[in-house]
């Protein structure tokens, strides 16, 4: 008959520290990930419809500006970042814009992009210009984030190239 | 239980979820919707499917290893290693999407013309998404895990060893005296 034996403490130990860092990893990575898509779906409302707010481009001083309201949700501070380049139709880029901010769970900051009027003339709308947008959600550190990168040749806001 | 039965009943997890279910999975998916998803996304499905089976099996055959092999025995820590490894390696692959070189980072190309007339104006959308804190970590369980597996391998083998020893000393002693016909 072949005797059981009972680990070591060591061993023992080891086992209880593996499974509670096992159990914070999960239960850390989906809180990142839900204050994340709660941010996502913020912005996704806001942009594809659902909400009262349009979302385009409108004058303001100094050339005209993208703003976008973020919300804070979950259990960790977000941090949201968009760069908006603006290329002609040779596919030179005429102007890169940059632009972050930070939001804790339930706090709303607008994040504000604007295109300088000296690179696009009044004359011209918006729309004649093709955009580059990224947008990137990101949380503890950016080791948690999603992030997106569209191109436009075209205004598709929905509330439209307002020039 | 008998250890081989055993050994062959741990296979059947691996190769049910990596091998069985993804292969019904693009059975059922019309292969209309699967092109569709791969000139969407850029990837191959069939071969993303085919990696899982490989996965699938090598983990069947490490489950059913580490089973069969006695505790004592260095091939059982080896063999959990390994699968820890290969269970690590799966997860980056899914995680970075079909390359697990990137460390939980998944790069997707969307391209909207394979959706059809609908996004007119909208070139390429290219999505990325970073895990990297839960590769980090899990990374870090593998690393304790196998350090605990080789302890208890360690142990197991003090044990045993004892244990035969015991048996030994509690084992008749042999005659003295050879009998004689």
């Amino acid at each position: 008959m072949t005797m059981k034996h009972k680990y070591s403490k060591k061993v023992r130990i080891l086992g209880y520290v593996i499974i509670a860092f096992e159990l914070l990893t999960a239960v850390t990575w989906f809180a990142a990930w839900y204050g994340n898509g709660m941010v996502l779906m913020s912005i996704q409302r806001l942009a594809f419809g659902g909400g009262s707010q349009s979302f385009g481009f409108v004058n303001s001083t100094g050339g005209k500006s993208l703003t976008v309201p973020v919300t804070g949700g979950g259990f960790f501070p977000v941090t949201v970042s968009a760069s908006l380049l603006v290329l002609n139709s040779q596919n030179q880029t005429l102007s890169q814009v940059q632009s972050s901010v930070t939001v804790s769970p339930g706090e709303t900051k607008n994040l504000t992009l604007t295109v300088p009027n000296s690179v696009i003339s009044s004359s011209s709308p918006l729309s004649n210009y093709y955009l580059h947008i990224s947008l990137e959600i990101m949380s503890l550190y950016n080791l948690v984030s999603i992030g997106a990168k569209i191109e436009l040749n075209t205004s598709v806001f929905s509330g439209g190239s307002k020039s | 239980m008998n250890r081989i039965v055993k050994a062959v009943l741990w296979t059947i997890p691996p190769i049910l979820v990596f091998v069985v279910l993804p292969s019904l999975l693009i059975g059922i998916v019309p292969t209309s919707l699967i092109t569709q998803v791969d000139a969407l996304l850029g990837i191959s499905i069939s071969a993303f499917i085919m990696s899982l089976a490989i996965f699938g099996i090598v983990l069947a055959t490490l489950s059913a290893l580490q089973t069969w092999a006695y505790k004592w025995s260095i091939v059982k820590p080896v063999a959990g290693a390994l699968h820890m490894i290969a269970s690590y390696i799966l997860l980056l692959f899914i995680l970075g999407f079909g390359n697990p070189i990137t460390f939980g980072t998944a790069n997707i190309g969307i391209s909207p013309t394979a959706l059809g007339g609908q996004t007119s104006g909208m070139g390429t959308i290219n999505i990325t998404i970073i895990s990297t804190f839960l590769a980090l970590l899990v990374g870090v369980a593998v690393a304790m895990k196998t350090v605990q597996k080789y302890m208890k391998y360690v142990e197991d083998k003090r044990f045993h060893k004892l244990n035969m020893e015991t048996k030994a000393q509690q084992a008749p002693p042999p005659p003295l005296t050879p009998s004689t016909p």
